[in-house]
């Protein structure tokens, strides 16, 4: 892990400030979730599993001493025993393929398939919004895609708030009901 | 409530419409219900992909944890129940007490030039001052035969005092080490039963306690112990008696029934203690 977190930020983190803890959330997040990602497949597990490895963080970050190493290994030893003991709680080992011993976080190198990928979400995608309505695909684009809040895509199209909320939870359950799209994204998603 | 309700809630949830309260009862609900977390499963994935629904949910994500930690604070604060809170109402009265009898002691595990740590210490003995730790006990674990073959990590289940209560397989090989030790000591590891039964973990040989080197680094004491066919599985009470001088059985079994009434321990015995459920 190499995030890096503001000097002085780690002697708070231990002593509990929630501002600190916070900052090396925000700067380690990122590679704790892909590392969590891979041990879990369902979205739901993966949640739970990255937050319980903060909350465990948070319970014993006075136990980090920076003289024996740095805070991302740490963490990352914290997470990966977390998230082993969830998977023994239910019951089951992580798979071999699972192995965290190996995990390069470092790399950001796509896969050699993923143009093959990312070109059959772009169909499934161009296929969906074709058969939606109008107004629908702009919300899809503009909520969905392209991240704008209720507010800019409401205003942005003429609509009520309330209006781009209900479209958006609509829309939402629509591209999973799909079954190209979703088999697509999906494709896409899984660890 | 109805499927309905709670997909509706789902839906809410993975936009990022849905107030935080509600999600945390939500979450409840999933953790039990397997029509809705499949339902939720299928929407996340898929929201995943979606770079305006995921960048939304990490902030979520971030809200969740915060209101998590506030939750935590509120439902589990650091207030003993009823019955214990005696010990609170007395600890001013007992530190000025412990304060004075340790000055007026000489005592025998001094630190001598290492570094004095001053968290939760759970030791409790004759002649070892509440503030200083004498020795910290590692627990690590390895299973005996990985999945395929793959290299199975050596992964670290306590170390104590302070961790709460550990978990290990029957297929996994245990191993204790110790670390931050001041004086050479004598170390003796049991292991009580839930029937009562005493279980004698360390040393192997039959001796009732093994010499320890002072150290500050991590150091092995004995070979890695096999717990499948010599504990049942279930809560396994770990008891590490530390003493200045060699101790015989009849010590042993002293010192684990002091433990028991949580009377005065023997003299120049100090004792440390940490559960570790035993699973098949």
């Amino acid at each position: 892990m190499n995030a890096a977190v503001p000097p002085g930020t780690i002697e708070s983190f231990r002593r509990g400030d929630e501002a600190a803890f916070l900052a090396v959330y925000d700067a380690y997040n990122g590679e704790l979730r892909s590392m969590v990602r891979r041990m879990f497949l369902s979205p739901f597990d993966r949640e739970e599993a990255v937050q319980e490895s903060w909350l465990q963080i948070h319970r014993v970050r006075l136990r980090f001493d920076p003289e024996r190493g740095p805070l991302g290994g740490w963490l990352q030893t914290i997470a990966i025993n977390r998230c082993k003991e969830i998977l023994r709680a239910r019951g089951r080992r992580p798979q071999a393929r699972d192995s965290t011993d190996d995990l390069d976080l470092t790399s950001n190198e796509s896969a050699p398939d993923e143009a093959v990928r990312s070109g059959r979400v772009q169909f499934a995608m161009a296929t969906f919004l074709h058969k939606l309505k109008p107004e629908e695909a702009r919300v899809f684009q503009l909520s969905l895609l392209e991240e704008q809040s209720h507010d800019q895509v409401a205003s942005a199209m003429g609509i009520s708030s309330r209006r781009c909320k209900y479209l958006r939870m609509k829309l939402l359950l629509r591209a999973a009901s799909d079954t190209g799209l979703a088999a697509a994204l999906a494709e896409v998603t899984k660890p | 409530m109805s499927l309905f309700f709670y997909r509706r809630r789902i839906l809410k949830a993975i936009a990022g419409d849905l107030p935080m309260e509600s999600e945390h009862e939500l979450r409840k609900h999933l953790q039990t219900c397997n029509a809705c977390r499949t339902f939720y499963d299928r929407v996340g994935l898929v929201a995943e992909a979606l770079p305006g629904v995921d960048a939304k949910a990490r902030r979520r994500e971030r809200e969740g944890l915060l209101f998590a930690l506030s939750r935590r604070t509120v439902l589990h604060p650091a207030q003993p129940s009823r019955r214990r809170r005696w010990p609170i109402l007395m600890a001013p009265a007992l530190g000025v007490a412990s304060l004075a009898i340790w000055l007026s002691r000489s005592h025998e595990f001094s630190v001598q030039g290492g570094r004095q740590e001053q968290e939760t210490i759970q030791w409790r003995g004759n002649d070892v001052p509440a503030q200083t730790t004498p020795i910290r006990l590692l627990v690590h674990a390895k299973r005996k035969v990985s999945p395929q073959g793959a290299p199975s990590s050596v992964r670290l289940i306590a170390e104590l005092p302070g961790s709460g209560e550990a978990h290990v397989s029957l297929q996994e090989f245990v191993q204790f080490s110790y670390r931050d030790l001041q004086v050479s000591s004598y170390f003796t590891l049991v292991g009580l039963l839930a029937n009562g039964d005493v279980h004698a973990m360390l040393p192997i040989n039959g001796s009732p306690s093994v010499r320890l080197e002072p150290v500050t680094r991590t150091t092995a004491i004995g070979p890695s112990l096999d717990l499948d066919g010599r504990v049942p599985p279930g809560p396994l009470q770990v008891l590490a008696i530390v003493s200045t001088e060699a101790i015989g059985a009849e010590q042993v079994r002293e010192t684990i029934a002091a433990w028991k009434k949580n009377s005065a321990l023997p003299k120049s015995v100090a004792l440390l203690s940490g559960l570790l459920i035993v699973e098949r």
